[in-house]
């Protein structure tokens, strides 16, 4: 259903109290507000379609990476049924990288197939300020629990794959050296992504 | 009054000052609000990829050992909150199985009867075997789900499961809520 007026809405604006007054006819701004209030509701309320942890042990050494190549990798995968009208996917991930003191960047994108079409989001860069630096690398008691959490927020367009059907969802991700492109110990912590209606 | 969910359309006068709403309209106001209410199927958990004993590697499985003698054992046992309105929960399950060994996962859903899924072999790594489990069997509210592994055939070490996704179905119409009322 649409308004015929080719808005988008996104906020809930209250339904003027005369509208339902006990007395109040049910007129037509009554019965839009009280729809558009239900599309808000529906469109922020996205729905969780994966959401994996890997808890860092408290002695996890620099060894324990998902990867330490400069191509990302799959640190998150979920075969699902893709609800109807979702529109797009809504990722985040929660991950740490170890460095050379060096400008590094981390590098992550989504993919979602049905087994014959494929959308795939474009990779998203992110500046990792203040990595720890890998002369921490020795001596070689230092772990993972020391280092910063960092926070990728990125999102895919549905253009080929189609809703109503069960999909796959991968998440990839790495960090490298900006200068050089070598690869650096990545290790995701949590990985989440949403459908959602836009 | 039959319960109806579907996707509608009003006329964006309907929506005008002063303009009387007909029954009409509100009937498909209910029926769009009935079509999105069951259609949206909860996920309640979905993993795919693990840290793979700490180790470093190309990629990380979720690396769910079945056992190497047969017998079931218990590979994950998630509690979960199942909604009252909710028809039923699919549970669905991919390994990976080497050589020409067999693997069986049984779910259980709550107090339903526990379910074994299709046989896992080498030649089906690639599909997810699913169950689904009826509300009414399972029961709602917060209930376990729990799967197991068993090595039905051989004993290699290193097929394991890889990918659970535990997902409430669509609600059809004639299963949504009666209204208190009626």
């Amino acid at each position: 259903m649409t308004f015929g007026d080719g808005r988008e809405y996104v906020d809930a604006l209250p339904v003027f109290p005369g509208r339902y007054h006990p007395h109040a006819p049910l007129t037509g701004p009554a019965l839009g507000d009280a729809l558009r209030i239900a599309y808000v509701h529906a469109r922020h309320h996205g729905r969780l379609l994966l959401r994996q942890s890997a808890p860092i042990h408290l002695r996890a050494p620099r060894t324990s990476v998902f990867t330490a190549n400069a191509v990302p990798t799959r640190i998150a995968e979920a075969t699902v049924y893709l609800p109807k009208a979702i529109t797009q996917l809504q990722v985040e991930v929660i991950y740490r990288v170890w460095s050379v003191s060096e400008g590094t960047s981390s590098a992550h994108y989504v993919e979602v197939t049905n087994g014959t079409d494929t959308d795939t989001s474009s990779v998203i860069y992110s500046d990792v300020a203040n990595p720890t630096p890998v002369a921490a690398w020795t001596p070689p008691e230092l772990f993972w629990a020391g280092t910063p959490a960092l926070r990728s927020l990125f999102t895919l367009t549905l253009d080929d794959v189609d809703d109503d059907q069960e999909v796959e969802i991968s998440v990839y991700g790495s960090a490298a050296v900006r200068r050089t492109s070598a690869g650096q110990p990545y290790k995701a912590i949590m990985i989440s992504v949403w459908g959602d209606t836009r | 009054m039959s319960k109806v969910a579907a996707l509608t359309s009003l006329s964006p006068l309907a929506f005008a000052a002063n303009v009387e709403v007909l029954e009409a309209e509100a009937r498909a106001v209910l029926e769009q609000l009935n079509w999105a209410a069951g259609e949206r199927p909860v996920v309640h958990f979905a993993l795919g990829c693990g840290p793979a004993g700490y180790s470093s590697g190309a990629q990380a499985l979720l690396n769910l050992l079945f056992p190497t003698a047969s017998g079931y054992a218990e590979r994950l046992h998630v509690p979960i909150i199942l909604a009252d309105d909710a028809v039923a929960t699919v549970v669905g399950v991919r390994c990976y199985v080497s050589g020409s060994d067999q693997c069986l996962v049984r779910v259980t859903v709550g107090a339903a009867v526990p379910v074994v899924l299709t046989t896992f072999t080498a030649a089906t790594n690639d599909d997810m075997h699913t169950a689904t489990i009826y509300t009414n069997n399972s029961g709602t509210g917060e209930i376990a789900v729990t799967i197991e592994g068993n090595h039905s055939s051989g004993s290699a070490d290193d097929c394991f499961i890889r990918m659970v996704r535990c997902q409430t179905t669509r609600i059809d119409a004639l299963s949504l809520f009666d209204p208190q009322d009626e």
